[in-house]
């Protein structure tokens, strides 16, 4: 049986509550060995895991320890969440410094996603029991989006939020999505829940503030809405580069 | 500690025949205040589910609430029931995660049913419990998903409202997933309240004493969603009430010397109290309203009770989802009020799974958040936590148990708690060296 283990970093829980909801849970419990799974069991043990999930970013020493401890008995390891992958949302902190769990080591594979999308997360899941490979989409969001077919990049950008369900793709409707440059596997969760994409998977292409200001040199958008960099930047830093 | 939501440490001095001191530590610290400070106001919704995996709804309720209250609007009736079924929702799941997950293996330990002490454990010997709470798990996710928009950012739920009504279609599918789930919770009662009668004399040193119970659960139209009054209740059924935008009077935050994080007490009892948010607290609650008697109160404030009344609430989270959707929800594309914010003060109080949740935000003259103070129920329960552990170590110490029976005793009352760490390390952040 495949060790496995869940760890949890600076993370708010809701990666593992997602591998809990996930539909592949109950035969995961069944047909791997859990070593650490911290939310469901007192069993402990870190060492000699062949794989290993990590939620959260990296915040202290000792995560970072552990990380490399990890990474250097040959155990897999998987990034699990925007948190993981690209930092997330305590990026945003201007009092604390969080990295995202590519700085320590070379994970093997990630799924970034707040949390990660189900089906992703269900392949990901599998991947561990059956050795199968796990690869990301190499898409943008756009191109699962309902709405790809009439997007338009001609009417002015002049709001971030909207308050009722789309008629069409937010760019026509003046309103800021981050769909075209973030990275497609959520199934264009949020704009189907009549909600502009704020990147959660991450940037498809390049680095971030490139992506945004290529976004930026085509899209009209307004001044004010110009000024407010914190919605681009709502799960990485700026500075970061990505190494997926 | 395992099997609890989030990263925390129970620190305990003993000398010689005497606990000294119990230190609940919460290591991590998450600066959400320093995230939060300069977003625009509409963005507060989105980043508040982040504080809390197993509760965003709640978070995600308490921030529009607060937005509402600073910019005087009322929200349409059937807007406040969906957001009421969305947290049903994430009643039932967060309950089922305390309850199956954490509070039964340690129960089934106790009465010597497992000797793993974990769900997998459960699994081997009583193979009927983890498909009831995968069944349950799974509709409170529908439920959650289909009033409040997704499990995890619940953005059907905005400032003025709702983006959108469910259709009928979702109603029905929904009653019926709801209707399923019933046999199940109704045999896992049983079987709990078997259990607990198994353990009687084992479980009384988790008794809590004189315990000051704190909600702002609605009796009157039995809504977790709340009102804007907090109670206090006393053991004796005596209770007081405060609005909740003053509650930075009333409940005042205490540094943890060891930790980055605070504990709440009480203003009017300054020294550290037996403040309890949470199933405990409602049922407190609904009890003072129907009878003042003392009589009502007995037993409550056990804390092995703690996973029945839990399994209480899924019942009744259950079988009212199912009497909102089927009497009071209504069809309808009003679902909405238009909203700008102003520069205001604006404060909310829901009851999230734990217990009562508060928020308080200060809005400026650009739209943006000024400062924000939210208290969550973790903090109102962390005193009462250090009191029960050193309660229950004290016992198990004079019976001469071995320190390894003593902690793992210990573990078992801070379960009780269902605590939250993740949500709890939300605060205000000091930084150790
Ligand atoms: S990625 Fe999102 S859901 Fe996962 S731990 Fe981070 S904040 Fe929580
Ligand atoms: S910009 Fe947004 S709404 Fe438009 S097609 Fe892309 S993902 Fe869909
Ligand atoms: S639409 Fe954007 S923000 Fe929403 S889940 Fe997908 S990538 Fe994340």
């Amino acid at each position: 049986m495949t060790k496995i283990g869940f760890l949890q970093l600076n993370s708010c829980s809701g990666c593992m509550f997602a591998v809990l909801g996930s539909a592949i849970f109950p035969e995961l419990l069944k047909s791997a060995d859990i070593q650490v799974f911290r939310l469901i069991s007192d069993i402990q043990s870190e060492d000699h895991l062949d794989v290993v999930f990590v939620e959260g970013g990296v915040t202290c020493n000792e995560d970072a320890e552990l990380l490399r401890r990890l990474w250097t008995e040959g155990t897999k390891i998987i990034a699990l969440g925007s948190c993981a992958v690209l930092g997330g949302i305590m990026s945003q902190s201007p009092n604390m410094h969080i990295d995202p769990v590519n700085k320590f080591v070379d994970p093997h594979s990630s799924l970034p996603g707040c949390p990660p999308p189900r089906r992703l997360l269900g392949n990901l899941l599998l991947s561990a029991i059956d050795g199968s490979e796990f690869e990301l989409p190499e898409k943008n969001v756009c191109w699962e989006c309902p709405f790809a077919q009439d997007q338009t990049y001609e009417i002015e950008i002049t709001s971030l939020h909207s308050t009722h369900s789309p008629k069409s793709c937010f760019l026509r409707e003046g309103i800021l999505c981050l769909g075209p440059i973030t990275r497609a596997g959520c199934e264009a969760h949020c704009i189907k829940g009549s909600t502009p994409c704020d990147g959660c998977m991450g940037v498809l292409n390049g680095n971030l503030p490139a992506a945004i200001a290529n976004l930026f040199s085509v899209l009209k958008v307004s001044e004010t809405i110009r000024e407010y960099a914190e919605l681009a930047f709502r799960y990485q830093k700026p500075e970061l580069k990505l190494k997926h | 500690m395992t099997r609890i939501e989030g990263d925390s440490a129970l620190i305990v001095t003993r000398e010689k025949d005497r606990i000294t001191n119990v230190i609940y530590n919460m290591p991590t610290a998450r600066d959400f205040k320093g995230v939060i400070i300069g977003q625009q106001v509409k963005d507060l919704p989105k980043i508040v589910p982040r504080i809390c995996g197993i509760c965003p709804v709640a978070h995600r309720i308490g921030a529009v609430k607060a937005i509402e209250s600073a910019s005087e609007v009322s929200i349409p009736p059937v807007a406040e029931l969906l957001r009421e079924l969305a947290l049903l929702g994430e009643i039932i799941r967060s309950h089922t995660y305390s309850v199956f997950f954490s509070t039964l293996p340690d129960i089934m330990y106790l009465t010597d049913q497992i000797s793993r002490q974990d769900i997998l454990g459960i699994d081997r010997t009583q193979p009927r419990l983890l498909p009831i709470a995968i069944k349950l798990y799974n509709c409170a996710e529908t439920l959650i998903t289909a009033t409040a928009g997704n499990t995890n950012m619940a953005f059907n739920l905005i400032p003025g409202g709702l983006m959108q009504n469910i259709t009928i279609t979702q109603q029905q599918e929904l009653i019926q997933q709801l209707h399923a789930t019933l046999s199940g919770i109704k045999w896992t009662k049983e079987y709990y309240g078997w259990l607990l009668n198994e353990i009687e004399g084992e479980i009384q040193k988790y008794t809590l004493p004189q315990p000051r119970y704190i909600s702002c659960f609605d009796t009157h139209k039995n809504r977790f969603y709340g009102t804007d009054q907090i109670e206090f209740i006393s053991e004796d059924g005596s209770q007081s009430k405060f609005s909740c935008a003053e509650f930075s009077e009333f409940l005042v935050e205490q540094d943890l010397p060891e930790a980055p994080t605070k504990i709440i007490y009480a203003e009017s009892n300054k020294r550290l109290n037996n403040l309890l948010a949470g199933p405990h607290a409602r049922l407190a609650a609904l009890q003072t309203k129907s009878t003042k008697s003392k009589e009502s109160l007995r037993n409550i404030p056990n804390l092995f009770y703690s996973g029945l009344l839990r399994i209480d609430e899924i019942e009744f989270a259950i079988t009212n989802a199912i009497k909102l959707l089927e009497t009071e929800w209504q069809t309808g594309e009003d679902v909405s009020v238009a909203l700008e914010p102003q520069i205001s003060i604006g404060a909310s109080a829901v009851e999230a799974p734990r217990g009562t949740l508060l928020y308080r935000i200060n809005i400026n003259d650009v739209g943006r958040i000024e400062d924000i103070d939210i208290r969550v129920p973790t903090e109102l329960n962390a005193s009462a936590i250090t009191l029960i552990v050193k309660k229950v170590m004290t016992a198990c110490l004079d019976l001469g148990w071995s320190n390894d029976q003593i902690l793992e005793r210990a573990k078992m009352a801070v379960r009780c708690f269902d605590p939250c760490v993740s949500c709890a390390t939300h605060t205000d952040i000091r930084f150790r060296d």
